[in-house]
């Protein structure tokens, strides 16, 4: 095999230049977009989540009050006491929407839980605001909380998979879920 | 001079310099090794020491630091509370309640209950300063909120109107929802409840503010790694961790030498 020439050296630039180049560059540039919007953001609206939930009839909210008996186990949850005394959720007994907030690291991550007969039907990260641990928004992720219930000690009745450098956003997830299961115990 | 003697001068004064460097390295620097070495300590047990929970308060560090009270400032007393907002931080009474660019645009109390509002936010409060709810747009709020009033209806109770987008709006199920209303002119009025604090409040929050502001773990942490005084406090640092390998080399050599000669 003889070794490379010049003539050889600009067919291959050629055909790199030609041919390459105009299916690398946009592929880049329409992947950085994405790569951005991955990361952090708003996900869904607290509205649109509604609307997606209730075939864009959202009932009225209704609000559960945080009383003692909730305020304790809340915190066992939580790890420190709820942040407010009452809570709005969409719904009636048989299934509630929950939107609730917690900091993962340092921002705050803004879930939407639907819970049909006690058990998690679907869940969501509705908005994004860390610069890092945005992987729990992915389906691969928050699938696992399908059908998931709480059991007495306030524990998942499933083990969920973490996600390895998401550790505080992936607590905070599963913080949210517990918490509104709990609530929905109490909803009326 | 013979070759031999020639290079044994050469090794002696080597070895004397390297003795001499090390002597005068190690002298130098030894505040500097004190101090890496407690605040290293102290850094590693942080958590025991409670060293976030602990608030810097000497005017001193403060003033070094650039901390000092905010330009703007707000007062409003609800009863025997006291809502005030100093910069980004509102305090209800002693407590911080929320960090927010935002301004207070106005505090009202209704039926046990006190009401605070910024532009994008509707604060739900027990008297005791209490978080009942936080309300957004994302909560059916009308924003941006301009302002806030209390009147008394013809049936005895006290009703609360909110301006926002030029229009009033009210809420009848205990703020979970808003609709648009009407009310005559004479009571569209803003309710701040602002209050003109005395020298005592001004000291107290004064006191609070400061205190709040800056932990001691902040501190040792700048102090250890030299950016107290800023970047060039991080580079003079770098120098001294230079020195102290010098000083490990050197040490260790002389020692070598000590013990194979």
């Amino acid at each position: 095999m003889s070794p490379a020439n010049d003539n050889d050296i600009n067919s291959l630039t050629k055909i790199y230049s030609e041919f390459t180049m105009p299916f690398f560059l946009p592929t880049l540039l329409f992947l950085i977009p994405l790569n951005v919007f991955a990361t952090s953001g708003v996900y869904q609206t607290n509205h649109d989540f509604l609307n997606d939930v209730f075939n864009s009839h959202p009932p009225k909210p209704k609000v559960l009050w945080i009383t003692k008996n909730i305020k304790q186990l809340a915190t066992k949850i939580l790890g420190n006491r709820p942040k407010q005394l009452r809570v709005r959720y969409w719904g009636n007994k048989n299934q509630t929407a929950w939107i609730l907030e917690e900091i993962g690291k340092e921002k705050l991550i803004t879930f939407g839980i639907v819970i049909e007969k006690h058990k998690i039907k679907s869940y969501k990260v509705l908005s994004f605001k860390e610069s890092r641990g945005w992987e729990i928004v992915q389906p691969f992720y928050t699938d696992q909380f399908n059908n998931v219930s709480l059991l007495e000690n306030l524990t998942l009745d499933k083990s969920i998979d973490g996600i390895s450098g998401a550790t505080l956003s992936v607590r905070a997830s599963k913080k949210m879920a517990q918490l509104a299961l709990l609530f929905n115990k109490y909803a009326k | 001079m013979s070759k031999h003697q020639h290079h044994k001068k050469r090794h002696y004064t080597l070895h004397y310099l390297l003795i001499l460097t090390h002597r005068w390295i190690g002298f130098s620097i030894a505040i500097f090794v004190l101090l890496l070495s407690i605040t290293g300590i102290m850094l590693n047990h942080t958590q025991e020491l409670s060293l976030p929970e602990h608030k810097i308060n000497n005017s001193y560090i403060l003033s070094w630091y650039g901390i000092k009270m905010p330009s703007h400032q707000s007062y409003h007393q609800i009863k025997k509370s006291m809502i005030v907002q100093l910069g980004e931080r509102i305090y209800f009474n002693d407590n911080l309640l929320v960090k927010t660019t935002a301004l207070i645009k106005g505090v009202i109390e209704l039926n046990e209950i006190v009401v605070l509002i910024t532009d994008k936010h509707l604060y739900l409060l027990t008297y005791d300063g209490e978080l009942i709810e936080k309300l957004s747009s994302e909560s059916g709020l009308p924003t941006p909120i301009e302002g806030i009033t209390k009147h008394l209806m013809p049936n005895g109770d006290h009703q609360i109107f909110l301006q926002a987008k030029s229009n009033w709006y009210t809420s009848s199920d205990d703020f979970i929802s808003w609709k648009k209303t009407t009310i005559p002119k004479e009571i569209q009025q803003i309710t701040t409840h602002k209050y003109g604090p005395d020298s005592h409040i001004l000291k107290h929050y004064q006191k609070i503010y400061l205190g709040d502001s800056f932990s001691v773990e902040r501190f040792i942490l700048d102090l250890h790694s030299g950016r107290i005084l800023t970047k060039l406090g991080v580079y003079f640092m770098d120098i001294v961790a230079f020195f102290m390998i010098i000083l490990t080399l050197s040490g260790s050599y002389i020692w070598v030498k000590r013990t194979f000669r």
